[in-house]
């Protein structure tokens, strides 16, 4: 099983039509982006357009770590730890296995993400399952 | 609320710093002041993204020049600069009341940036220091922790820190409330105690004087530099005054005004 590792994302909070518009920017450029509250997303990479908010603050971060799995085995996890329903696809947020947890779902794989403090507590809930 | 510090980084942009487990809390302040005094704020909380090390003592200057850094700050700026290749938020403040700086910088590098100050000051004598030698350093400086030497009624007349709030000013958060708890008559006091003891009283133990009930100890610690005990404590006003000297544990010990050590700052501010 491959173990979570660091995200190196950019932060963005911003206002929220601003917020809006650049997940519109993302979605069209085909850039993953992680809504995570209305006024703040990450992104993957660099920001590569104009924010239309003079107030946002942007930074490059390392707060979250991930790894992929398949879509079988990520929902045969997800089936036994979480106890709401998660979209088919793309980003969803909630507490699984007891951890705060984002999912970013694609068709045939899923983005699992921790906060990276947490990267070995998720390592092991997944080792667990690797061993069922 | 909690224990932190307030940097201007630029026009209109801050960074406000609080103690790790308290930083969601405190997120939830700021946001429901923000909402309920209808102001325009974006907040980044970054306690997950950003490690923090701790440089302290009189030599930590000599060793940031080792690592890259050669600016002068002054006690209580801040600048931003890159130690060891390193990007740092770099604070100069103390705790500890030694020369201090506190090198913010984004977790991931955390392990690079402490294993190169461990090597660049190794001649230097550098070594780790945890939480027991940190709470020893900053209750001789008697330097409070909020929530253990303070309580939910402590006001800043309470606990002697009424210099840190400027009631000129037009206004902010609390003051209607400081005004309002000024005209109260103290009761009681965060004092410091000192007794000639090897072994310094429990925290949490009672003080007595003259066989009443005066109070309790909230920070207790033996001070090898001092060679006595120092403590912080509650202690009751009688009769408009407080006592002198009280007994704790079954022994005597005496108020004084904090700090024990270094009365005058000036190592901090070396």
């Amino acid at each position: 099983m491959p173990e979570p590792k660091r995200l190196f994302l950019t932060r963005v909070v911003a206002s929220e039509s601003a917020i809006a518009e650049a997940l519109a920017t993302a979605k069209a450029t085909k850039l993953r982006a992680f809504h995570v509250a209305p006024d703040e997303l990450f992104l993957e990479g660099d920001l590569s357009f104009n924010l239309n908010d003079p107030y946002a603050i942007v930074t490059q971060d390392s707060s979250l770590s991930g790894l992929w799995l398949g879509r079988a085995e990520a929902e045969n996890f997800l089936r036994h730890e979480c106890p709401w329903e998660w979209p088919k696809l793309g980003f969803a947020q909630g507490m699984v296995a007891h951890l705060a947890l984002k999912l970013y779902l694609e068709t045939d794989r899923v983005l699992i993400i921790c906060f990276s403090p947490f990267a070995q507590d998720l390592a092991e809930r997944l080792r667990g399952y690797a061993h069922e | 609320m909690d224990d932190g510090l307030i940097a201007k980084e630029g026009e209109g942009r801050y960074g406000v710093t609080f103690t790790s487990g308290g930083s969601s809390t405190a997120e939830a302040w700021l946001r429901d002041w923000a909402t309920s005094l209808n102001m325009d704020i974006r907040l980044m909380n970054q306690t997950m993204s950003l490690g923090a090390i701790n440089l302290t003592g009189p030599l930590s200057k000599i060793l940031l020049a080792r690592a890259g850094f050669n600016q002068d700050i002054a006690f209580m700026q801040h600048t931003q600069a890159l130690i060891a290749n390193v990007p740092c938020k770099i604070y100069r403040l103390s705790f500890t009341g030694e020369l201090s700086y506190e090198l913010h910088h984004p977790a991931e590098d955390s392990l690079k940036l402490w294993r190169a100050l461990m090597q660049l000051g190794q001649d230097l004598g550098i070594r780790p220091h945890g939480l027991e030698a940190l709470l020893k350093l900053r209750l001789e400086k008697g330097h409070i922790i909020v929530g253990q030497d303070s309580d939910f009624d402590s006001t800043p007349k309470r606990i002697h820190h009424d210099w840190m709030v400027k009631l000129d000013k037009p206004d902010f958060i609390g003051k209607t409330a400081l005004l309002r708890t000024g005209e109260i008559p103290l009761d009681k006091q965060l004092v410091g105690f000192e007794m000639l003891d090897k072994t310094a009283p429990k925290e949490g133990a009672v003080i007595w004087q003259e066989g009443d009930y005066a109070g309790y100890i909230t920070s207790s610690s033996y001070s090898p530099l001092l060679g006595k005990s120092v403590m912080l404590g509650w202690l009751r006003f009688r009769d408009g005054y407080l006592a002198e000297e009280v007994m704790i544990e079954g022994r005597k010990a005496r108020r004084v005004n904090p700090p024990f050590y270094d009365v005058e700052g000036r190592r901090a501010r070396a």
